[in-house]
């Protein structure tokens, strides 16, 4: 069997490059509301972090860093990857305040979301950093707002269009939906370990492994245990909204999309029940490794969810629901790049991906590649319009309940975020670079 | 009537449907009961195991032993060189107990005295596939005496073994135990090599009478077994 090799370089390549091409869009896109707007910055600058965040860990797995004499705890590249991964989950805790229904509308509190992001992430990047990131784990909770306004969106969006006919809610469950899958995924995926209740086993083996600290692990945990628990019943709780309305309107492929990932849970849930006598070797005689049939489930599924797929959703968000304006002229040619360039990415990587365990000539895996992009090819009309066409907009349908301030705001108060995060992803180099210097 | 935008206008716009805060409700218990449970097994009940784990224990291990012995005797012609083989698969070595080292005494029967020249007697123990640390700074692999003394060469087994009490850090008594765990040592059997040269008194030797020696091989195995106790 090959050597698999890591996503995580393609992950680095597709959120950079989505997330600046939607920074790009959205500079074109005057005509949004300030929702879609604010909405599109955070998203754009959300992917532009987890770029940066998996461009350190690629770079740090090079040849030419391993090779390198490294005597510290932390190199400027693990520094990177904290900071930037903080940096995405101040953006994650803030944006569900905005889209897809927004709490905060007044101008004053809006105009507090630059501030209050820049701020926030700033603050816990250097307490993180200067805590050498034992409690990093501890700020998962950051996860949560979205959990207790996204869910409440969905159900009432959802109860609208099956009791009251109103087919143009959908819109807004399905944008609340995809939102919780994007931030959830990954723990979507370990529902059935989380409901039985033996992720603890597997937090405990990984913190051994990692070499336990004389520190407490507690406010770690509590992360990890708000994050798990919410995605469990996030997955759950679409499972059973999107059961209802299947009865009722049929499957579609947001239906499909939440029975697969909690056809992956039931699987991961089993599978993670199987070692757990390898999960609790560490704690009671040494650490075993886990098979290897388990590794390459867990990098076709969780993994593939997270690093390849999220990003694809964010795509989805920021086009099906009208947030770029996709339509004007001088954004179409750069959106049908974007979105195939992806789409092609994705697909290309899980082909190598296969061909790295299964026993598949390259000859073969290239004569899928080639059908992959005369697909995407032919089909490019069809995939532009399901996304693009369709396009539902849900400041529109906002607007059209009456549920949507329009307060005076100026495009300067709303770029304000795009500048602020520009410059806290300014101070997160400066400070990675001089902190790992003095501390090396 | 357009929205103001209030905190309270818009929280219960977002609440205006009964049949969806039913869900919400539900989802809201069920997210409160899982984190509670699952809370409790994970910063409670993980911690305390976790804190065992914060710092290495400290263990005593202490060693029993138990010696097999074998016995060869040959007697040697002058100049003369020969090969014994010790099979220590002939051994009956106790469950539990594995072989930590060689212990070889070669001694000849003459005795040293006035009128004695002690014959000159060399061994050597001779490097084969049997499982053992050759490369040991504390091996005495080679031995050669003219004085009528028995030689003593020590070949060890086990690595690191030599039967004095230690001290590790662990974090469990598994891991503390792990490295006197392994199997396969002490496989084959033991070449010796023997060598005499026979020395005359005032290097004379009439009627050729002392030609040859009797050579006595005495081998012990130290096998031992551990135990285990925290400090």
């Amino acid at each position: 069997m090959a050597e698999q090799e890591s996503m995580v370089p393609v992950a680095a390549i597709v959120c950079f490059l989505l997330g600046v091409t939607s920074l790009i869009l959205l500079n074109r896109s005057k005509n949004r509301m300030w929702m879609d707007r604010l909405a599109g910055y955070m998203l754009g600058w959300c992917l532009v972090f987890f770029g940066l965040r998996y461009a350190a860990v690629s770079v740090r797995d090079t040849s030419w860093w391993q090779a390198a004499d490294i005597t510290s705890q932390f190199d400027i590249f693990q520094y990177l990857f904290f900071s930037f991964t903080i940096a995405a989950f101040a953006i994650v805790a803030i944006f569900p305040f905005i889209y897809p229904y927004p709490i905060f509308q007044k101008s004053s509190t809006i105009k507090l979301v630059a501030p209050v992001t820049f701020f926030l992430g700033l603050v816990i990047v250097i307490s993180m950093m200067l805590t050498e990131y034992k409690y990093v784990g501890f700020w998962q909770i950051l996860f949560a707002p979205s959990f207790i306004i996204l869910i409440p969106i969905y159900f009432r969006f959802l109860s609208e269009e099956m009791l009251e006919g109103d087919d143009t809610s959908r819109r807004m469950s399905l944008a609340a939906g995809i939102i919780l899958i994007a931030f959830f995924g990954q723990q979507m995926t370990w529902w059935l370990a989380q409901l039985i209740s033996i992720n603890d086993e597997f937090v405990a083996r990984f913190a051994i492994e990692a070499g336990v600290g004389s520190h407490s692990y507690v406010p770690n945990w509590i992360g990890y245990t708000v994050t798990n628990s919410l995605g469990t019943i996030a997955i759950l709780s679409l499972a059973a909204g999107e059961t209802w309305r299947a009865n009722k309107k049929g499957i579609n492929g947001f239906t499909i999309v939440i029975f697969l990932i909690l056809g992956v849970g039931l699987i991961s849930g089993i599978a993670d029940f199987a070692v757990l006598d390898i999960v609790d070797s560490c704690m009671y005689t040494v650490c075993e490794s886990f098979p290897e049939s388990y590794n390459i489930w867990y990098k076709f599924t969780t993994e593939a969810l997270l690093l390849l797929f999220t990003p694809l959703m964010v795509m989805y968000i920021l086009l099906h629901f009208d947030v770029i304006d996709s339509e004007a002229e001088q954004n179409q040619w750069m959106t049908r790049i974007i979105v195939i360039l992806m789409l092609l990415i994705v697909s290309s990587t899980m082909i190598e991906l296969l061909q790295s365990f299964l026993p598949v000539s390259s000859m073969i895996s290239s004569a899928i590649l080639a059908m992959v992009v005369a697909i995407f090819i032919g089909w490019e009309e069809r995939i532009m319009n399901a996304l693009i066409g369709e396009g539902e907009s849900i400041s529109k349908k906002l607007s059209s309940l009456n549920e949507l301030h329009e307060p005076d705001i100026s495009e300067s108060e709303i770029q304000l975020f795009s500048k602020a995060m520009g410059v806290l992803t300014a101070i997160i180099f400066i400070l990675c670079f001089l902190y790992s210097s003095i501390v090396s | 009537m357009s929205s103001t935008g209030d905190f309270s206008e818009v929280m219960s716009s977002i609440t205006s449907n009964n049949a969806g805060n039913k869900f919400t409700l539900a989802s809201f218990i069920a997210a409160l009961i899982l984190l509670s449970y699952t809370g409790y097994d994970t910063v409670i009940h993980r911690t305390d195991i976790i804190s065992d784990f914060a710092e290495d224990n400290q263990y005593r291990i202490t060693f029993s032993t138990q010696n097999e012995t074998m016995q060869e005797v040959e007697t040697l012609q002058d100049d003369e060189t020969t090969n014994i083989q010790f099979d220590l698969s002939e051994l009956s070595i106790s469950e539990g107990y594995s072989i930590g080292l060689i212990e070889v005494v070669i001694t000849s029967e003459e005795e040293e005295g006035i009128s004695v020249q002690c014959d000159s007697v060399a061994g050597d123990i001779i490097e084969n596939d049997l499982t053992a640390q050759w490369n040991d700074t504390s091996n005495d692999l080679s031995g050669q005496d003219s004085s009528c003394q028995p030689i003593n060469l020590k070949l060890r087994v086990y690595p690191n073994y030599d039967g004095e009490t230690i001290t590790v850090l662990a974090i469990n008594e598994y891991q503390a135990l792990q490295n006197w765990s392994q199997t396969g040592w002490g496989l084959g059997a033991l070449s010796l090599d023997l060598d005499l040269d026979v020395n005359s008194p005032l290097g004379f030797d009439f009627g050729n009478q002392d030609s040859d020696e009797e050579i006595t091989v005495d081998v012990t195995v130290v096998t031992f077994s551990v135990s285990i106790e925290e400090i």
